[in-house]
C-alpha cells in the first residue's frame, strides 16, 4: 500500500447527507502517513460523521457528492462486503464509552483486533492461533495491563477499559488509527494518561492518528495538526505547536 | 382536562402544558396530553360495553347458570378432596372387604398396597412429564435460535427471511400447546413423543420472540466495534452479539422450561403422555381423593422446579 505518496486520507469536495439534511459540506482534506491530526468542533459539527464515514459506518447517512479515499481505497467502490472489510481491517478504532464486550475477558477483547486477519471458524469460539495470543498479550503489556488479561472486562475502571481498547487497536496493527473522543468519560488524570498512551502508541507504530478531541487541553498531547469543523464545514486547519493554547482556543472555537 | 367539542374531538391544548414543554418539541408534547385524556373515558366506556354485552348475551343464551346444586356439589367435592388418597398408605385398611348388596364378600383388598402402587404410577407420570417438558424445551431452543436471529431487526437479515421468521414465530406462539398436542397425537400417535413435539412447537415461538427482543435491545456499540476490525458477519455475531445475549437466552430457556413443566401436566388429557392421563382418569371416575393427590404432586413439582430455575437464573444474569 503506497499511502505515503497520495496521503492516507484524501477527501475532495466531500458531501455527506442524511436524507435532505447535509451533514458535511464540501470537505477537502488531505492527511499524510504518520501525521497525528485532531478534529475539533462543537457537538453536531460533523466530526464523528466524518470519522464514521471514513470506514463506511453510519447507516443513516451517505456520501452524496465528492470523493473519499482512505488508504488508497475508494469508499464509493468499497461500500460493503469483502472490500469494505479489508479496508476496515487496516483501520484501527478507539471510541468513547462502552464498546468492549463486558462479559468477555480482557484478553478475549484484545484478540478481537485480529478478526480482520483470521476469518477461520475457530475464531467464532474465541480460539485464536498461538501467535495471535502472544501478540495480544504483548499489546496488553504495552498499555500496562499485562496482569489483567484474564479479568472480566466489566470489572475494569473506565481508564483501564480505554487502555484495553487501545491494546485492541495495537493488536490490530493497522497503519491508520481513528479515535472518537477516547477520553470522553474519564476524569482528568485518566484522560491525560489515555491521551498520552494513544499518541505514544501511534508514534511507535508510525501510524497515522485521526482523533476527535473535545477537551482542547489534551490537544498538544494528542496531535500536531488540528482541523476545526463548524456545521459540517472545515473552518480551520492549523499546526498545533505553532500556537499557544490561548491562540488555539481562539482559532478553533 | 380539556373541554370536548360536540363531535368528540379534543379542544386545543391548554396553555400551561405548552409552557411547561421544552421549546424544541412543544407541539408533540401537548398533542400527546390532550389525546391521552380524551382517550381514557372512551376506552373505559368501550370496556364497560364489552363486559355488559358479554353478560347479557350469555344470560340470554342461558349459559350463565351454576347448575342445580352448586354449593352442595362444591361442599361434597371439597370434603372428598380434603382426604387425599395418598394418606391411605398409612391409614388405609389393610384388609378391606368389598361386598355386594347381599353382604357376600366379593374380594379383599389391601388399601395400603393399592395406594403404594398408584403412587408409583404417579411418580412415573411425573417423571414422564418432566422429560417431556425438558426435551420439548431443548428442541424449542434449537428451533428458536435461527428463527430469533433472523427476526431480530438490528441484525439486518434479508427482508424476506426476517418477515418469514417473524410470521412462523407468531404462528407458533399463537397456537396453544394443547392444540399442538392434539395435532401431533394425530401424526405420531399417542405418547410422549407427541407431547415433546407439542411443547417444542409452541415454546419455539415464545423463545424465538424473546430472543429476537433480547438481541434488539442489545447495545450495538460493542457490536459495531467488532465490525470495525473488519470481522466477517459470522465473527461479528459470535464475538459481538452471542456473548452479550447468551446469559439472557439461557435465562429465558429456563423460564420457558418452568412454564413447560406446568403446561405438560395437562398434555396427557389429549393422550400426549404424562400426568394428564391420570388427571382425566381421576376426574372421570369421580375419585376426588386421587385428584387431590395428583394436584398436590403437581404443586410440589412445579414449585420445586420454579425455585430451582429461579436460583440458577439469578446467578446467570
Amino acid at each position: 500500500m503506497n499511502s505515503a505518496l497520495c496521503g492516507v486520507i484524501e477527501a475532495r469536495g466531500l458531501q455527506v447527507s442524511a436524507g435532505a439534511k447535509v451533514l458535511l459540506h464540501e470537505v477537502g482534506l488531505s492527511i499524510a502517513a504518520g501525521e497525528r491530526v485532531a478534529l475539533v468542533g462543537h457537538n453536531g459539527a460533523g466530526k464523528s460523521t466524518l470519522l464514521r464515514t471514513l470506514t463506511g459506518f453510519g447507516a443513516a447517512y451517505r456520501v452524496t457528492r465528492g470523493s473519499l479515499r482512505v488508504l488508497d481505497t475508494d469508499l464509493a467502490q468499497a461500500r460493503q462486503g469483502t472490500a469494505l472489510r479489508r479496508l476496515r481491517s487496516h483501520v484501527a478504532q478507539v471510541h468513547q464509552g462502552l464498546h468492549l464486550m463486558g462479559r468477555l475477558s480482557v484478553l478475549d477483547n484484545v484478540l478481537i483486533g485480529g478478526a480482520g486477519r483470521h476469518h477461520s471458524v475457530w475464531t467464532w469460539l474465541r480460539r485464536w492461533p498461538a501467535a495471535e495470543q502472544r501478540a495480544a498479550q504483548a499489546a496488553l503489556v504495552r498499555v500496562g495491563l499485562g496482569d489483567a488479561a484474564h479479568r472480566r472486562t466489566d470489572t475494569l475502571s473506565g481508564g483501564e477499559r480505554q487502555k484495553v481498547a487501545i491494546a485492541r487497536a495495537l493488536h490490530q496493527g493497522a497503519p491508520l488509527l481513528l479515535a472518537d473522543e477516547p477520553t470522553a468519560s474519564l476524569d482528568a488524570d485518566a484522560a491525560d494518561a489515555v491521551a498520552s498512551l494513544l499518541a505514544a502508541v501511534a508514534a511507535e507504530r508510525r501510524a497515522t492518528l485521526v482523533c476527535v478531541v473535545h477537551d482542547l487541553d489534551l490537544l498538544p498531547r494528542l496531535a500536531e495538526r488540528a482541523i476545526a469543523l463548524r456545521r459540517g464545514v472545515v473552518v480551520a486547519d492549523v499546526a498545533v505547536d505553532a500556537h499557544t493554547p490561548a491562540q488555539l482556543r481562539g482559532l478553533l472555537k | 382536562m380539556s373541554t370536548q367539542t360536540p363531535d368528540g374531538a379534543a379542544a386545543p391544548a391548554p396553555d400551561f402544558t405548552a409552557l411547561a414543554a421544552p421549546r424544541s418539541a412543544p407541539h408533540s408534547a401537548t398533542r400527546w396530553r390532550t389525546r391521552r385524556w380524551s382517550a381514557l373515558p372512551a376506552l373505559l366506556m368501550a370496556c364497560g360495553l364489552l363486559v355488559l354485552a358479554s353478560l347479557w348475551t350469555l344470560a340470554a343464551e342461558d349459559e350463565l347458570s351454576l347448575g342445580r346444586k352448586p354449593w352442595q356439589n362444591l361442599g361434597k367435592t371439597l370434603t372428598e378432596m380434603s382426604e387425599p388418597s395418598f394418606l391411605r398408605v398409612w391409614f388405609g385398611h389393610p384388609n378391606l372387604q368389598v361386598r355386594d348388596a347381599d353382604g357376600q364378600v366379593l374380594r379383599v383388598e389391601d388399601q395400603r398396597a393399592t395406594e403404594v402402587r398408584y403412587l408409583q404410577g404417579v411418580g412415573r407420570a411425573l417423571w414422564t412429564t418432566l422429560r417431556i417438558a425438558t426435551l420439548g424445551t431443548v428442541l424449542a431452543a434449537l428451533i428458536a435460535l435461527p428463527l430469533g436471529l433472523l427476526a431480530a431487526r438490528n441484525l439486518q437479515a434479508p427482508r424476506a427471511f426476517a418477515w418469514g421468521a417473524k410470521g412462523v414465530l407468531d404462528a407458533l406462539r399463537s397456537i396453544h400447546t394443547l392444540v399442538f398436542g392434539l395435532f401431533f397425537v394425530g401424526i405420531v400417535g399417542l405418547g410422549a413423543t407427541a407431547g415433546i413435539l407439542a411443547v417444542a412447537a409452541h415454546s419455539a415461538g415464545t423463545l424465538g420472540k424473546l430472543l429476537a427482543e433480547a438481541i434488539e435491545s442489545l447495545d450495538m456499540q460493542p457490536v459495531d466495534a467488532v465490525r470495525a476490525t473488519g470481522a466477517t458477519p459470522g465473527q461479528v455475531f459470535f464475538l459481538g452479539v452471542w456473548p452479550a445475549v447468551l446469559p439472557q437466552f439461557v435465562s429465558q430457556v429456563l423460564y420457558v422450561w418452568e412454564f413447560n413443566i406446568r403446561d405438560s401436566t395437562i398434555l396427557g388429557l389429549v393422550g400426549a403422555g404424562g400426568l394428564g392421563l391420570l388427571l382425566s382418569e381421576a376426574m372421570s371416575l369421580f375419585q376426588w381423593g386421587r385428584l387431590a393427590t395428583l394436584l398436590l404432586a403437581i404443586v410440589l413439582m412445579v414449585t420445586t422446579f420454579d425455585a430451582l430455575s429461579r436460583a440458577v437464573r439469578r446467578r446467570i444474569v
